[in-house]
């Protein structure tokens, strides 16, 4: 493959950074639907927005690495088909936000969507070991004959947690934001009220 | 002999250039857009703020 092959590097940790970041809005939905605290609204709507940039990544590197590869950019095959719905999904879920003026009502019925949204997360992790087609065999915890060349190994975590740190910066940022909105809100209703 | 495996690692060169040139993009495009909805947020609060009558 020569040089091309070191797209794997940040086309995986990109992936896998999703996943937490989807994991996250998942979690904070839940805490949400158990809580009603405002502040696990935030973060789910933080970390749906930054999964989506990560799997925004791992959608434009993997045509980038296929096309000398495989000789096509793209094709309908199951992992590739579940990742591009994962993307759909939380696109739709940030629209679907959007959409709704309500706060409580919004902050509701996405966190039911966010809960579902996640179930395409394992299905995009087995996909590969389910239906096996165009996308290479899991090299990563994929069974016998799978493995990674140490030195592989350990680029590979440098760029997960540099990705992670990556993730946390821009989660505390976007977070940020969730709450000056808030702020502006509740003083625009208290100006208001007067 | 080297000329040619140098040749041969080179090769999709492009590929991988594009690649790390997306990844960068996507994430500068990203928190300069947070940074602008934190600024546009603060300048905001402090309109708010100022609006209001100060407290006795």
């Amino acid at each position: 493959m020569g040089d091309v092959q070191r797209i794997f590097y940040v086309h995986v940790a990109c992936a896998w950074t999703g996943f937490v970041s989807f994991f996250l809005v998942f979690l904070a939905n839940l805490g949400y639907l158990a809580r009603r605290d405002p502040r696990f609204d935030w973060l789910a709507v933080s970390a749906a927005e930054i999964g989506v940039a990560f799997c925004s990544v791992v959608l434009i590197t993997g045509p980038l690495w296929a096309k000398p590869v495989w000789g096509i950019w793209w094709t309908w095959d199951a992992r590739l088909t579940s990742t591009f719905v994962l993307w759909l999904l939380y696109v739709a879920y940030l629209l679907l936000r959007g959409l709704l003026p309500d706060p409580l009502r919004r902050a509701r019925i996405s966190a039911v969507f966010g809960i579902f949204a996640f179930l395409d997360v394992p299905l995009v992790y087995m996909s590969i070991r389910w239906f096996p087609t165009q996308h290479p065999r899991p090299v990563i915890a994929g069974g016998e004959g799978s493995g990674l060349d140490p030195v592989m190994w350990q680029v590979l975590l440098v760029c997960l947690a540099a990705m992670l740190a990556l993730l946390g910066r821009l989660l505390v940022q976007r977070y940020r934001t969730e709450a000056l909105r808030h702020a502006v809100e509740e003083l625009s209703f208290e100006l208001q009220a007067r | 002999m080297r000329l040619r495996r140098r040749e041969a690692h080179l090769k999709n060169f492009e590929f991988l250039l594009a690649a790390y040139l997306v990844v960068w993009g996507i994430f500068m495009l990203f928190e300069t857009s947070v940074a602008r909805r934190v600024a546009r947020l603060e300048q905001e609060l402090d309109r708010v703020r100022g609006l209001l009558p100060p407290e006795k």
